[in-house]
């Protein structure tokens, strides 16, 4: 009996093991699976063949990628070569995984392979082609630039694409859309049609946009510009200046030595942080305004408004003041010095954040431009050493390198303001500069908080330069539809009408 | 012991001799020799174009009462079959015939289109539009004529010359006994003239190209015949005779019982 039991252990024994082998085994291999999966898995695009008309006279395939949404078209910057080959917006491009490479004024050089059309597989299968939209590393005549684009293999070469809209600003090339047709003229530059783009509700992607001439005070183009909304780092403008104002008036001293408080150090430690502060550590305005401008460090504004006002909330009165003394209006209101989301005291606690309209952000910007312009001599910094604190700093501002006219100022983001802007250019006209600014807030992301901000940035220094936008048929005459549904309903609907007028 | 019967070795040799008298008779007439050759011949992509359009059509009310079946008919495609004498066989699409499959395809397109815009204006009660009233209502509310609209704006609804060829490019092996043409598993009747293989029908297998028997094999450079027709074509597909839509339907005889 006993040599029986041991013999039933032994087999339950050895289906244990084995079973847990087998589980084992498909665990190790899902896992070992998954990542790839995961690291694999881009943004899903549509793929589609777009017709390009250059000049009216010669027609191309383009190919076009739609990520996420419809129409959402990133047009190949090979076959956008090809078509531009001998016109006077000709280039180069040599597309690697992560990198684009762009020479102006050179006809393209075809490896032989890549401007194929999608094949129809391609084009019928919905949301088929994965690629990542990113940053990817590109430069233009040598010049770095940063504007989000997809890389992919296409038809045996990597091939990028870029939006309609960058394309047309970073070739300086007149384009429009007519149905589902692309048209381009290489003779003619690209001129923001400001009316266009309001019609179509283009700043809609931001929840405020405003650009105007910071020289002459003029408000340019605005979009919900006296709405309320959170601004989020851009209240570094008003820390900044309060600061300045402070040294202006000797309260304190560009070469005044400051200690790092431990509150400090406690911020750059939360996922807050930005640069990593030491209590007790001696450092100076010029690092920490560099610090709060370029990196936007929430700790270094902190400590700038501890040096000011001896604590955070009595800085945070000073800039509330101040604001009603520039007259900003009621809708500006300040919690704290770095745009950071304050909860309240109250039992029920609210979640607070600073908020302006873009006309008083506008207002605020004029004033510190006037008053104090060497601010750009910080915000034109692309990375900088902040020597007090052993740190280095880079330039949230894409714009910066996507506008060499760019002149700063300050980028802001959390969950409830979105991606915002404050960018500035200066123009010369008739030998005097104008100071053009450009506010946007609450875009949904990254990639509309650059597109939308160069697109004001432009139309405000195209405007004071005087260039008019051509004006397009981009309406098919008529407004004929292109479904069957939509041609049969204008038939009856035309038949009706000319039945009643005959019957009248 | 058995004995030994030459009686049988007798008849059997009678039958070996006369079976192969049999195969050297058979054999004698190569009816592969027909198919040595280059033909043109043509394929009907209409049905490829009737999905496309049937697409483009079905946003549009009304439209399942249009079969684009009875308009969109016929647009043949220009192919070159090649039959070599070592049992290998290959078919290729003839870009030339392109650009005219290209027209005939959009002149049908406006055809159907056409159609349902008249569906359309009966449905909403706007009658007595004929052809021309409504090629004129079209032309002063679109500012084009229905032939530009339909070239301009419904696109896609040819297959382009990549993906024809796609389909219709192919080889293979094939084999040939007396009226039965044997390539990839597909047994087809034919009749073979001078100059011309009409193959009529598929004897077994599953018909590649349904639409397109009889296919006519015409050899390069032969003078190409009168049409053949061909009576009672079966095909591996059902297919029921539709109403012409102009006949009055026979009224049934009523038969009284008394």
């Amino acid at each position: 009996m006993k040599s029986a039991k041991n013999i039933f252990d032994i087999k339950i024994k050895m289906i244990c093991i084995i079973m847990t082998v087998i589980i084992m085994t498909v665990i190790i291999a899902a896992v070992m699976m998954w990542p790839v999966s995961v690291m694999a898995d881009g943004d899903k695009c549509m793929a589609e063949n777009i017709t390009l008309t250059v000049n009216d006279t010669d027609i191309y395939n383009v190919k076009a990628v739609c990520p996420y949404y419809d129409n959402n078209t990133y047009l190949s910057l090979r076959d956008m070569a090809n078509a531009f080959a001998g016109t006077d917006k000709a280039f180069d491009v040599s597309v690697a995984s992560d990198s684009i490479v762009i020479t102006t004024g050179t006809d393209y050089q075809s490896p032989g392979i890549g401007n194929d059309p999608f094949d129809q597989a391609a084009v019928d299968e919905v949301y088929g082609l994965s690629y990542t939209l990113k940053i990817n590393s590109m430069k233009i005549d040598g010049r770095e630039v940063k504007y989000f684009s997809l890389i992919g293999s296409v038809g045996g070469v990597y091939d990028a694409f870029i939006s309609t809209t960058d394309f047309a600003l970073i070739f300086d090339t007149d384009m429009w859309y007519r149905g589902d047709d692309l048209y381009a003229d290489t003779k003619s530059d690209y001129v923001i049609d400001i009316d266009i783009l309001d019609k179509n509700e283009y700043f809609s992607l931001s929840s405020g946009a405003l650009v105007g001439d910071a020289t002459t005070g003029d408000i340019l183009y605005e979009y919900e510009g006296d709405k309320s909304l959170p601004i989020a780092s851009t209240t570094k403008l008003m820390t900044y200046l309060i600061v300045m104002d402070a040294v202006s008036k000797g309260s304190i001293s560009m070469d005044d030595s400051i200690v790092i408080s431990e509150k400090a150090e406690w911020l750059s430690g939360t996922s807050d942080g930005v640069v990593a502060l030491t209590a007790g550590t001696v450092t100076n305005i010029q690092d920490m305004l560099c610090g709060m401008m370029i990196a936007s460090s929430n700790e270094c504004a902190l400590v700038l408004a501890e040096h000011v006002a001896g604590t955070e909330q009595l800085f945070v009165d000073m800039m509330n003041t101040t604001a009603a003394a520039i007259g900003l209006s009621d809708e500006t209101v300040f919690y704290n010095c770095n745009g950071l989301p304050v909860y309240s005291e109250d039992m029920i606690t609210s979640k607070n954040q600073n908020h302006m309209t873009c006309e008083d952000m506008f207002k605020l910007c004029s004033y510190i431009i006037n008053r104090y312009p060497q601010i750009t001599d910080i915000t034109t910094l692309k990375s900088t050493t902040l020597s007090s604190v052993g740190a280095w700093v880079a330039n949230t501002n894409s714009l910066l390198y996507n506008m060499p006219e760019c002149i700063g100022l300050k980028t802001g983001t959390t969950n409830k303001a979105g991606a915002c802007l404050v960018s500035a250019a200066t123009v010369n006209v008739d030998g005097t500069d104008h100071t053009i600014i450009a506010v946007e807030l609450g875009a949904e992301n990254q990639i509309y908080r650059i597109t939308v901000s160069q697109v004001l940035l432009t139309y405000g220094i195209q405007y004071v330069l005087g260039e008019t936008p051509s004006h397009h048929d981009t309406d098919v005459p008529g407004d004929i539809p292109v479904t069957a549904e939509g041609l049969c309903s204008l038939i009856v609907n035309a038949a009706r009408e000319k039945h009643e007028k005959t019957e009248e | 012991m058995r004995k030994f019967s030459f009686r049988k070795i007798k008849y059997m040799l009678i039958g070996v001799i006369a079976l192969t008298a049999f195969i050297f008779a058979g054999c004698g007439r190569n009816p592969a020799k027909a198919f040595y050759g280059t033909f043109e011949s043509t394929v009907d992509i209409s049905g490829y174009v009737c999905e496309r359009a049937d697409e483009w059509m079905s946003t549009a009310l009304m439209s399942e009462l249009i079969d684009s079946d009875d308009i969109i008919t016929d647009i043949r495609l220009s192919v070159t079959i090649k039959f070599n004498e070592d049992g290998t066989w290959s078919q290729t699409a003839d870009e030339s015939s392109y650009e005219s499959v290209v027209a005939d395809g959009y002149e049908k397109m406006e055809e159907l289109v056409r159609q349902l815009l008249k569906l359309r204006l009966n449905g909403a009660g706007e009658t007595g539009y004929d052809d021309d009233a409504l090629d004129e209502l079209i032309e002063e509310t679109i500012g084009m004529t229905l032939s530009e609209y339909v070239n301009e704006y419904v696109t896609d609804i040819i297959p382009s010359f990549e993906e024809l060829s796609d389909i219709y490019n192919t080889e293979g092996r094939y084999e040939v006994t007396e009226n039965v043409l044997l390539r990839d598993g597909i047994q087809e009747a034919y009749f073979a003239g001078d100059d011309t293989i009409v193959i009529t029908a598929p004897v077994s297998g599953n018909a590649v190209w349904e639409n397109d028997y009889p296919m006519i094999l015409i050899k390069e450079g032969a003078v190409s015949p009168e049409p053949v027709e061909i009576e009672n074509t079966e095909t591996s597909q059902d297919k029921t005779d539709s109403d012409s839509g102009d006949e009055e339907p026979a009224e049934k005889e009523i038969i009284e019982l008394n």
